[in-house]
């Protein structure tokens, strides 16, 4: 084999770890091996990136457990929501996405949180029904600023804060198991789906379930998501 | 920040402030314990104090001290100041200590302490931030607690003097104890001496990971290169200060000299681990421009925004919330592709899915659950479709079917035949077939045996093969 083809070989098999978001370098010795090749050899890292690439992804980083992938949009990797969970009602769509915001903002309130001077620091723990009171207490506040009557009979059209207020005040089932179109059991099931993707880990029970976002969460949130989130807050703020 | 002259007075007040102020986070755990007993009997600056204590010596051996290790670490001095404390209690005591050095009140950002400095006699406003304890993956993958710098540094005592010179002192002090004889004293030193060691290990590491997240975050030519040629430099010269008292210390052991062994030996242990961690610093410092210039190449080409990262609380999420529902809604494809981990496509794969379907079932343990019976309603007797009367006539003509001597295999067109002739009904034809097939089964013994012909059934009623019938004996 020539040695392009060897490059071709071990970038694929680096991006192979890569997809599997719970596999830990530490565990799986290839992967480590890979890993650390890809880090200090810039031929195999032109290689790992351009295969990545071809295949809709974007290597975000590199932490010492794994590589950190995402996805480019209308990537056959990128999640939608019909794969995510089924929302029936616009403003169900709308909390499923607003959500993922929150719990960004929740776990790196600032920029220079979310810069990561301190390496591989693991962010704040995220108890779900603090979180969930965390976002209602900014949509409170909101509400206390409110000026204009709310467009009745037109969901579309009313803020997203009154969305979140109204779905907070949905019930949970007589058994005390959060529902899963109840505020607090978006917000579960957001953290559980994070988790099973290997961007956070569980730590405890308590408070509904808690969560703790790892490195790799904030590398994806700054590589990928908080400048494009700013590009289109400040474009809709122009706009409105 | 460039350190003013160590000389003056306003230099010494601006050190001990800030050495002071990174104490503020012990002292507000004292204010926050609960008028409860359990709480009351704590000091929880002193179980903060450990915590670092503990955090650092466990650096010093591996890579940090998990948060399972320490409540048990912890749990015997909570016990010993209430005794009645159960251990669910001593955990949420660990719990608070732990909050309060990481500053999870504060989702872990920084501390941030307004105070007054002084530069040439004119007070400015400014805030030191800094952080106390990080919890980090190990390389192994456990989530471990680290303390930073300015925790070593202040769990040591010192006044923010620069850790070369600290490590210098100690040193010569070191060597001084040695000569003459004083092991006690000279054991509580190297103790010391290694905090130090840590603390300069996380200071070259930081400056390392630094250059490793953002090459632009530091000026590599005017100041790190003159920062990592000076590390070489002290490490150099510390290691054979190291080396040498090493040897002394090696050598009395040897002879037996003054001291008791117990203590030359741990001493020796001490120091051992201290020569080995300049050691992997020292090989670390010679690569690091190396490692520099791959992480510029790796760097140059990636697309980076000019703009600085937003915050997402203030900036991003407020904003969000006045936006339209439906606004919000038709971008929520692309908040999760943002936000959430890739979805990787699963394939099928019939033999994936027939081995997963012919697996044993898993041995369940321990089952608990509330298992309530359904109540059941008596709806009537089961329906009976060949009444006894057909059964019997069905037994009748096979029995004498099957006893013609001449004939001992005969077939099943032939029995329903002979059926039909006989007067029997379509029910006990019907009875008839169904026998045959349930005798088909040749694990069990049955009265008559039943084997194919490979021919179809040649029947106005039945469709299927033909079957030869025996009687066993």
């Amino acid at each position: 084999m020539s040695e392009p083809l060897d490059l071709a070989s071990d970038a694929s098999r680096l991006l192979f770890f890569g997809l599997q978001p719970r596999r830990r370098a530490a565990k799986t010795p290839e992967y480590g091996e890979l890993l650390h090749r890809y880090r200090n050899t810039s031929q195999l890292r032109s290689f790992v990136e351009t295969i990545a690439d071809g295949l809709g992804l974007d290597v975000l980083g590199a932490t010492d457990q794994g590589l950190v992938l995402g996805a480019q949009d209308e990537s056959p990797f990128s999640q939608r929501l019909a794969d995510y969970r089924r929302a029936t009602t616009v403003e169900e769509r709308m909390c499923h996405g607003l959500i993922q915001v929150a719990i960004a903002a929740w776990c790196y309130p600032t920029g220079s949180s979310l810069e990561g001077l301190d390496g591989d620091a693991l962010g704040a723990q995220v108890p779900t029904h603090v979180l969930c009171l965390y976002l209602v207490n900014l949509c409170e506040e909101l509400k206390r600023r409110a000026t204009a009557d709310p467009e009745f009979d037109n969901p579309e059209l009313e803020e997203a804060w009154r969305g979140i207020l109204s779905r907070a005040a949905t019930k949970s089932t007589s058994d005390n198991r959060a529902a899963a179109k109840t505020l607090v059991g978006m917000v579960t099931y957001a953290l559980k789906h994070l988790e099973q993707g290997g961007l956070m880990r569980k730590t405890n029970d308590n408070e509904g379930g808690t969560w703790q976002p790892l490195p790799a969460y904030r590398i994806q949130v700054r590589e990928l998501a908080a400048h494009d989130l700013y590009r289109w807050v400040r474009d809709a703020a122009s706009t409105n | 920040m460039t350190e003013p002259d160590p000389d003056t007075w306003q230099d010494a007040l601006n050190r001990r402030l800030r050495t002071f102020i990174r104490t503020s986070p012990l002292h507000k755990l004292a204010t926050s314990r609960r008028p409860e007993p359990l709480f009351e009997s704590q000091d929880l600056r002193a179980l903060a104090l450990r915590a670092l204590d503990l955090t650092i010596e466990r650096m010093g051996l591996g890579f940090g001290i998990t948060q399972v290790e320490l409540h048990e670490e912890l749990q015997p001095l909570i016990r010993a100041c209430y005794p009645e404390a159960t251990s669910e209690e001593t955990s949420t005591v660990t719990d608070i200590v732990l909050d309060g050095l990481l500053n999870e009140r504060a989702r872990r950002q920084a501390f941030c302490e307004p105070y007054l400095f002084l530069e040439d006699e004119a007070p400015q406003r400014r805030s030191l931030q800094f952080h106390l304890l990080r919890e980090v993956p190990a390389p192994d993958g456990t989530i471990v607690l680290k303390a930073t710098t300015e925790a070593i540094n202040l769990y040591a005592g010192m006044l923010e003097y620069p850790v070369e010179d600290a490590q210098i002192a100690e040193a010569a002090v070191l060597k001084s104890q040695l000569r003459r004889g004083r092991i006690d004293e000279a054991l509580r030193t190297a103790k010391r001496a290694r905090i130090r060691s840590i603390e300069y290990e996380q200071k070259i590491l930081s400056l390392l990971q630094r250059v490793r997240r953002d090459v632009q975050q530091v000026d590599w030519i005017e100041e790190v290169l003159g920062l990592l040629a000076a590390a070489r430099d002290h490490l150099e010269s510390h290691l054979e200060r190291e080396h040498e008292t090493l040897s002394s210390v090696r050598s009395r052991l040897e002879k037996l000299e003054i001291g008791d062994p117990g203590k030359l030996v741990a001493l020796k242990a001490t120091l051992e681990e201290c020569y080995q961690r300049h050691v992997q610093l020292h090989t670390k410092l010679i690569d690091a421009n190396r490692q520099w210039l791959d992480e510029q190449d790796r760097q140059a080409f990636r697309p980076r925004s000019l703009d600085p990262l937003p915050d997402l609380e203030a900036e991003i999420l407020q904003p969000l919330l006045l936006l339209r529902t439906g606004e919000l809604a038709a971008k929520t494809n692309w908040l999760l592709t943002r936000l959430q981990p890739i979805s990787v496509p699963h394939v099928l794969r019939l033999t994936s899915l027939v081995d997963m379907l012919l697996q044993p079932p898993r041995a369940a343990e321990n089952l608990v659950a509330d298992i309530t019976h359904a109540e059941l309603e008596h709806i009537g007797d089961p329906l009976i479709h060949f009444s006894t009367a057909d059964r019997a006539a069905a037994d009748d003509i096979l029995r004498v079917f099957l006893n013609d001597p001449k004939q001992p295999r005969r077939r099943l067109s032939a029995l329903l035949t002979f059926a039909r002739d006989q007067g029997r009904s379509r029910m006990v034809c019907h009875y008839l077939v169904l026998h045959v097939l349930g005798a088909y089964e040749p694990a069990e013994h049955r009265a008559i045996e039943v084997l194919p012909t490979h021919e179809v059934l040649d029947d106005p009623d039945f469709y299927g093969d033909d079957l030869f019938l025996r009687r066993t004996v």
